[in-house]
């Protein structure tokens, strides 16, 4: 088995699946591990992207939102196992992705269903905070690379705003404005400013927060279902402020 | 007043209304403009109750000329009171929401003065929101009972979603404890804003420039445990409004002991029925998205089972449909199976098409083995001990609620006391029901 090292693109990836289809390898990003096995380093090319891009869509319409869903998990492993789901529908010539009770299949659905579920916590639990100029800026630590598929929401939703969202696991910052939005990553040497201090209105929410919860059905488990305690470091009600600390 | 004291009472008085939804609008944002709505909805918080906050749920004014039994805001309990200015809240909606803290504006309101001049500040509000601040996002607004049609007509032009509460699920009830009210101050503004929608929705068919009227539809709210009103009453309530008004959703709440009324249940004693509550809602989702009907969950008396939710319920009362074959059965047939879902059920009917399934596979496809064992077959095998009523199996298919497996209620809410509803049948006038009026 030889271990194929792309360059943690989703188009080196498309790359390392159309140079190692059909044989014995697996696939890793570019610095994720070392291993015993001989590793081969696969230089990103469009045009064999392309061409795999291509295949998928013959699959299915929406295969390849899967696998890229499925791709943004960075789960590891999820490269193999998306290489084996598309194997299996080049060779069954149908959308592999229906028979849920083979184990290929629930692997790369669970990993697109951790990005979908991923992204719609962060449509939920983005919180801005207002720079004295006016700019609206959020921090967050998402599992999956999410931060291109909110990208269009907040930039739709909040048109007349300038907004940074920074997803501080992987030094990336989306930069949006009525003009259009991009993500840029941070360069090594970059230091991130910490957020703007709170004000009157981050007040007003904590307090709202601990307002609006019914004292007689209390149920904090129910609570932490919903708000896993890993999303609390950049929620703005668990932050404590001035207004109550109860 | 400052404004976080205001925020405070006109939150507190809000938090009884049990609806928080934000989905069934779907509106791009227009460019320049703040503000979409999200036809799936989304929760921005939940709540110490676990309960989602989605939209910033306050009162215009908790100010109340009414004196109804239930509610907290009555006129003749001593409470502090506030009222928001139109564009204090406004503003307050748009701060928030420009933070991404909510999908939009919750407007409730107590009676103050009159019910039109109530209506009127609420409008007030939506009319900056939508026209000052070009806010596109979720407005949900609660119409008063008694206000003109006419005003109503302008408050669905401006929300996505309108509501009229019902809250005592009888005629009975309501004279008991909301003398104010009557059934009419209800069911005509219901009929009216169903009208409406209907009127514009044919006019958006024929040109695209007609506005919208409430496109994420009404809704209502009933209290539960308050009255005497048994399950069956209620449920068959919910059904009739679905049909005769196209609502969208129904909202049950438990009763929280508020108020002092002779026939209400003790302040001191009295217990949360939130299984109650929970049951309703199973009942209301069986009704909505399995069809089933409302006489079809409670054929088996007044009050719903309490031990196993009411699609085991009638499943356990109907042996002759089971065990359905996995490999076999329509869509239909599969969302009778307790354990079977609409999802569930959707993979089941792709998955087929591979192979015949076994119990093992239907388990990865997410159907709750734990129950549907004892109404499915799959490829031959049938796993379940028996179908039938059996007290064994009855043990099996409780929840349990008891032992802390399941965290969907608190501790401590009265789940273990036995169920009992208010004692105050006696004092109830013999009046035709909401559903039989419903029916007329």
């Amino acid at each position: 088995m030889t271990i194929l090292c792309y360059d943690a693109t989703w188009e080196g990836f498309l790359t390392t699946v159309f140079d190692g289809y059909g044989k014995e390898i697996s696939i890793r990003r570019e610095g994720s591990e070392t291993s015993l096995f001989p590793t081969e380093r696969i230089p990103s090319d469009p045009v064999k992207a392309g061409r795999v891009e291509k295949g998928m869509g013959k699959i299915a319409p929406d295969f390849a939102e899967t696998a890229y869903m499925a791709w943004l998990s960075e789960l590891n492993g999820v490269e193999d196992d998306i290489m084996r789901l598309l194997t299996l529908g080049f060779t069954l010539k149908r959308d592999p992705r229906c028979d849920m009770s083979n184990p290929v299949v629930t692997a790369v659905n669970k990993a697109s269903k951790q990005t979908g579920w991923e992204r719609q916590r962060m449509l939920q639990f983005v919180r801005f905070t207002q720079t004295p100029e006016g700019i609206y800026v959020a921090d967050i630590e998402p599992n999956s690379n999410v931060l291109a598929l909110i990208a269009g929401h907040f930039h739709g939703r909040f048109n007349d705003q300038r907004l940074l969202i920074r997803d501080l696991r992987r030094r990336l910052v989306l930069v949006s404005q009525q003009s259009g939005w991009f993500i840029r990553e941070l360069e090594l040497s970059e230091e991130i400013p910490p957020l703007p201090k709170d004000g009157a209105f981050e007040d007003l929410w904590r307090g709202y927060f601990h307002t609006i919860s019914n004292p007689a059905r209390q149920n904090l488990k129910l609570q932490q279902k919903f708000i896993p305690l890993r999303y609390r470091e950049h929620l703005t009600e668990f932050k404590s402020g001035t207004a109550r600390q109860d | 007043m400052e404004l976080m004291e205001k925020l405070n009472i006109l939150g507190d008085a809000a938090k009884f209304d049990a609806s928080c939804a934000s989905s069934g609008s779907g509106r791009a944002g227009k460019p320049g403009q703040l503000g979409n709505a999200f036809s799936a909805g989304i929760c921005h918080s939940w709540a110490a109750d676990g309960r989602c906050i989605c939209l910033l749920k306050v009162l215009q004014s908790n100010v109340c000329i009414y004196d109804c039994q239930y509610c907290q805001n009555r006129c003749g309990n001593d409470i502090p009171r506030a009222t928001f200015k139109p564009e204090e809240l406004a503003e307050l909606t748009i701060q928030f929401y420009r933070r991404n803290y909510i999908e939009g504006l919750f407007l409730s309101s107590g009676v103050f003065k009159s019910p039109d001049h109530t209506m009127e500040r609420m409008i007030q509000t939506m009319r900056i929101l939508r026209e000052h601040h070009k806010f596109g996002g979720y407005i949900h607004v609660k119409t008063i009972p008694g206000a003109d049609m006419r005003l109503i007509n302008e408050a669905g032009l401006l929300a996505d979603r309108v509501s009229v509460n019902i809250e005592l699920p009888s005629s009975g009830s309501l004279a008991l404890l909301a003398p104010d009210k009557k059934p009419e101050m209800i069911f005509a503004p219901m009929k009216g804003i169903d009208t409406a929608r209907r009127m514009y929705l044919e006019d958006g068919k024929k040109h695209n420039s007609a506005p919208l009227f409430a496109p994420a539809g009404q809704s209502t709210q009933m209290i539960v445990g308050a009255t005497p009103d048994t399950d069956r009453t209620i449920l068959r309530l919910s059904g009739g409004l679905y049909k005769k008004f196209r609502l969208k959703r129904v909202y049950f709440s438990a009763y929280i002991p508020i108020g002092t009324h002779p026939s209400l249940p003790p302040r001191e004693t009295a217990t949360v029925p939130m299984l109650r509550e929970h049951r309703l809602y199973q009942s209301d989702f069986l009704m909505r998205f399995y069809s089933f009907d409302a006489d079809e969950i409670t054929e088996n008396g007044e009050l719903l089972d309490m031990d196993v939710d009411p699609k085991c319920s009638w499943a356990l009362r109907h042996p002759e449909y089971f065990p359905v074959d996995a490999n076999k059965a329509d869509r239909e047939q599969l969302l009778r199976v307790p354990g079977v879902g609409q999802i569930s059920a959707d993979r089941i009917i792709s998955a087929r098409q591979f192979g015949p399934l076994r119990p093992e596979n239907l388990r990865k496809l997410g159907v709750v083995m734990k129950r549907a064992r004892f109404f499915l077959t799959a490829g031959g095998k049938y796993e379940g001990e028996s179908r039938h009523d059996h007290p064994y199996i009855r043990e099996l298919l409780t929840d349990n609620y008891n032992n802390g497996q399941t965290s969907l209620f608190g501790e401590n809410n009265g789940l273990q006391a036995p169920l009992s509803l208010p004692s105050a049948t006696k004092e109830l006038p013999s009046v035709p029901s909401f559903s039989q009026m419903l029916n007329a």
